[in-house]
């Protein structure tokens, strides 16, 4: 009798503490605003715009979202901000994309926000990180009337998609960890807000800690070729672009492979990039006549020509720009003893020769003859 | 109830007591720890379990020469009453601290990633009355913990799948990248991942094989290290050096790294999964603590087991700064390291004693 009860009163004890309103205590669920997009602007090397996203459960709300700027020094301390401007408890749980504008990344603020994203251990580290062209606060606080809600908008925008393989669609640990490996340089989603609707427009190259420059979708399509990417969205290429017999092909890739092998001699590096692709021809226009054998060949081997050409471009495009997004030299640590140092890429990067071959195979022509 | 020491541990309770005892929350920060070595930690586990097996040797062939007695008992009888005894009060001093630290360590980590916005106490208080549920039942009831904690955590290893796709496989070489500082360095601050099957010595005159303890004990050590070895392999491919060096709980990571339609935040539920293996951990120790009590003072009491709870929970509670505490419970995980090697003196001990009277 006596044993239940002591069961019963704990029972209680333990299940009404829940009903407690004590202050400071954890809001519930309602009370809570949860930040889904958060964005960074620059205002001077001390001070940032934030901007952040919440979305609005309540029906009765004229609109899904609530957006919010303001100015401050620290995350934190702008959070605060936003919750005395807030009728809720903001928290960065759910946290899924955060937007840095073009200025703020060059000015290198953006590896020190996401290093203290990264830290927070509220903040997921699978949330998305991108730049935006000219300023996050337009982007965010713009209607999209053709969108469900600016949140949902933005959050599956930044969902990889099979037409997206381009673009890396960077997580915070990813980042972080390009931005701490001294053999590669880190890259992330480059939008720029283009008649009333964000465009994923190529990728942001760093270089220690600060964005260096843009390359174009196709650039980065080649990028994440390199760095292992298996599915790749269509490849349309150009064939001949100056002359009579211009060609225009739209490959869907079904496979793609790229293997990096290297040398191993730190005085005169050499890096072999063996590429193949399998994949269906989805477009064609030109002179070819694809149900003949020897002209698909023909047009095989114009493809991997054209992407290997590609290759070349984007590496000696990074070399000038001294900056190294592929991670070329991987295999080279492998054998190096001690600590790799940054400076070391940059050195075998500038004195790299490059051989390049890829090999694609068109697997079908389509339904038509 | 053990209290007379009855032989009430089968084969497959001492490998998971083994087992379960050892992981804790060294396997949340085990990259961290080993972080001075790089990339080349991840093979360090496997280093470790040898390690492991090797300082079983002495401590399961001093218990075989006295089958009845414990650690406690072994002081008494090898080193004489008044040393003995004063060798087991800080045993038992050592117990509680680490019980303590186990229990803290785990509520730390709870209050930052999984409960912000509210204080311990309530949770410590239920912590540590579950503990003293389960010990209540004596080391069966713990081994039976032991059994069921495996089979609710285990499968949790399946969440580093995420972490091995996303990794780098070229991160596993070199192997041997690291200086003879950095390799003392990560083994002093990693081999405390594996401390706990040193108490297979206070609970081994309740095993019903005790020949068999040996291969029991190293199985369950072997099973902790094929867990070791995949969180070691999966961290290195996942992080970069400066991650491993600066992320505390990398472990939390490879949860967040989990990428599943139905449910989010992995690293949420792992952590508070988790608490079984603290369970088990802190049970051993409030355990071993009793088992000290009841030696020193000749005399088995239940209320030897609220005692040492009540004093865990002033340890938690008392006014010190965190540094202090820190410094406290990083050394007592030190002498842990005596306790290891311990057995190799007793032994010696042992076989001059028995020369002497012969």
């Amino acid at each position: 009798m006596k044993r239940w009860f002591m069961i019963i009163i704990s029972s209680f004890c333990l299940l009404l503490s829940g009903c407690s309103t004590e202050q400071g205590s954890q809001p519930s669920l309602e009370r809570l605003g949860m930040i889904s997009v958060i964005g960074f602007d620059y205002i001077d090397d001390d001070q940032m715009k934030m901007t952040v996203i919440m979305p609005q459960p309540a029906i009765e709300a004229m609109k899904h979202t609530q957006v919010i700027t303001v100015e401050t020094d620290m995350i934190h301390k702008g959070l605060v901000e936003i919750s005395s401007k807030a009728d809720k408890t903001v928290s960065l749980t759910q946290l899924r994309v955060i937007l840095f504008s073009e200025e703020f990344s060059k000015k290198g603020k953006m590896k020190e926000m996401v290093e203290y994203l990264y830290k927070d251990s509220e903040v997921r580290s699978n949330s998305y990180v991108a730049i935006v062209k000219d300023s996050v606060e337009e982007v965010l606080s713009k209607e999209y009337p053709d969108k469900q809600n600016t949140s949902v908008y933005i959050n599956n925008l930044f969902q990889p998609r099979q037409y997206t393989y381009f673009s890396p669609f960077t997580t915070i640990h990813e980042f972080v960890y390009d931005e701490s490996n001294p053999l590669i340089d880190s890259i992330a989603p480059y939008v720029e807000l283009k008649d009333g609707i964000i465009h994923i427009e190529g990728i942001a190259v760093f270089s220690n800690g600060k964005m260096k420059t843009m390359f174009t979708q196709q650039e980065g399509k080649t990028i994440q070729i390199l760095r292992g990417q298996k599915k790749l969205s269509v490849f349309a290429i150009t064939l001949n672009d100056d002359s009579e017999s211009k060609e225009k092909v739209a490959l869907e890739f079904i496979t793609s492979k790229a293997k990096i092998e290297t040398n191993h001699n730190f005085d005169s590096p050499k890096v072999k990039i063996t590429m193949k692709f399998e994949g269906t021809l989805s477009e064609y226009e030109g002179g070819k006549d694809l149900a003949n054998k020897h002209e698909l060949e023909n047009l095989e081997k114009e493809v991997s020509k054209s992407i290997e050409d590609d290759v070349r471009t984007l590496l000696e495009k990074s070399r000038d720009l001294s900056i190294e997004p592929v991670g070329l030299f991987k295999a080279m640590r492998m054998r190096y003893k001690g600590d790799w140092p940054s400076e070391l890429t940059q050195e075998l990067m500038a004195k790299a020769e490059f051989e390049i071959k890829a090999d694609t195979r068109i697997l079908s022509a389509g339904t038509l003859k | 109830m053990d209290v007379k020491k009855k032989k009430i541990l089968n084969g497959y309770h001492v490998v998971f007591l083994v087992q379960n005892i050892m992981v804790g929350m060294g396997l949340l920060s085990m990259n961290n720890s080993l972080s001075p070595v790089g990339y080349s930690q991840w093979w360090f586990p496997i280093l470790f379990g040898l390690i492991a097996n090797i300082t079983l040797i002495p401590m399961i062939w001093l218990a075989l020469q006295y089958k009845d007695d414990d650690l406690f008992d072994i002081h008494e009888k090898l080193l004489g009453k008044f040393i003995g005894k004063t060798l087991n009060s800080f045993l038992i001093l050592y117990s509680i601290v680490l019980f303590a630290a186990v229990i803290q360590n785990y509520l730390d980590l709870i209050q930052v990633a999984a409960l912000p916005q509210r204080s311990i106490t309530g949770h410590l208080i239920l912590f540590i009355v579950l503990t003293v549920f389960i010990i209540k039942g004596g080391i069966k009831s713990l081994a039976r913990f032991c059994i069921v904690t495996f089979f609710l955590t285990g499968w949790m290893v399946y969440f580093l799948r995420w972490g091995f796709v996303d990794g780098e496989i070229r991160h596993l070489l070199p192997l041997f990248n690291f200086t003879a500082s950095e390799f003392w360095d990560a083994t002093k601050k990693g081999f405390n991942t594996l401390v706990g099957y040193e108490l297979i010595m206070f609970y081994f005159p309740y095993i019903r094989h005790p020949e068999k303890a040996f291969k029991h004990a190293s199985i369950g050590i072997w099973i902790t290290i094929f867990f070791y070895l995949a969180v070691g392999i999966v961290g290195v491919m996942y992080f970069t050096e400066w991650q491993l060096e600066h992320l505390l709980f990398p472990v939390l990571k490879l949860f967040q790294a989990v990428d599943l339609s139905f449910v989010e935040r992995i690293d949420t539920f792992g952590i508070t999964i988790w608490v079984f293996l603290i369970l088990t951990t802190a049970g051993a120790y409030l355990w071993t603590a009793k088992k000290g009590i009841d030696s020193v003072r000749n005399k088995n009491s239940q209320y030897h087991i609220y005692v040492t709870a009540i004093l865990t929970f002033i340890i938690i509670n008392l006014p010190v700064s965190q540094a202090m505490r820190t410094t406290l419970y990083e050394n007592t995980f030190y002498v842990s390291y005596g306790l290891i090697l311990w057995p190799i003196l007793l032994c010696l001990v042992h076989l001059v004693r028995r020369k002497v009277k012969r």
